[in-house]
């Protein structure tokens, strides 16, 4: 069952987004929020791991609007509300920190 | 017996300040409180030159749009430094590189620097204060 990931550090915390890189499964989700929708600048980065496992992408949008990140084409934008939604569409919730 | 002789005139009493920020601006305050700093020194006639390393780069992005977070616009105060007597501000290369950052805010003077030319900056000033 698919679990939902929050990351809010920016990319330079490179342990723990390699800690949440190998606990991806195959079907998990990855909601960026706060510094976290940083890693949006990364994306299309070939090298970059942590997307490319990931079935889905979603970023916060207060968050990214506020920071200047843009969406790119692999992520989709999400408000509060929606956020809530994904939650309850997922087996858990788990927050990296 | 020496006698110490005070310098005359104001001289003395200016500093060559770097202020080095390496944080991401809205989660923390970092960004806003050395701001402040640059601002008061500023205004005290001090000679105040701003780095931006690290995760600070991200305080450059064009198109921020803070009301988002009920917060203010870093980029905006960036911009107004010059007309409070700020010197120079400057970027450092490879932490913009390694984040995929091309461009920067409009009308925002910031001169790129290497990592050779860092050392300089921290080896010239008088202070150096990190947030």
């Amino acid at each position: 069952m698919a679990i939902l990931h929050t990351l809010n550090k920016p990319p330079s915390h490179a342990a723990l987004t390699s800690e949440l890189t190998n606990a991806l499964l195959s079907d998990d989700a990855v909601l960026l929020i706060e510094d976290g929708v940083y890693h949006a600048l990364e994306i299309e980065n070939p090298e970059n791991s942590l997307f490319a496992k990931a079935a889905k992408i979603y970023v916060l949008k207060d968050d990214a609007l506020c920071r200047g990140i843009s969406t790119p084409s692999k992520a989709k934008l999400v408000t509060y509300d929606e956020f809530v939604k994904l939650s309850t569409e997922h087996h858990k919730v788990i927050s990296w920190y | 017996m020496t006698e110490h002789t005070p310098k005359q005139g104001n001289a003395s009493l200016t500093k060559n300040m770097l202020i080095v920020n390496q944080a991401a601006p809205y989660s923390k305050s970092n960004a806003k409180e050395a701001l402040d700093l640059a601002l008061a020194a500023a205004t005290f006639d001090q000679d105040v030159n701003i780095l931006f390393t690290g995760d600070a780069c991200y305080q450059l992005l064009n198109q921020q749009q803070p009301e988002y977070a009920d917060s203010k616009n870093i980029t905006r105060m960036l911009k107004a430094l010059p007309i409070y007597g700020v010197n120079e501000l400057y970027v450092d290369s490879e932490s913009m590189a390694c984040r995929n950052i091309d461009e920067l805010a409009d009308g925002l003077s910031v001169k790129q620097v290497s990592p050779e030319e860092i050392k300089q900056l921290y080896q010239n000033a008088d202070a150096v204060i990190r947030f």
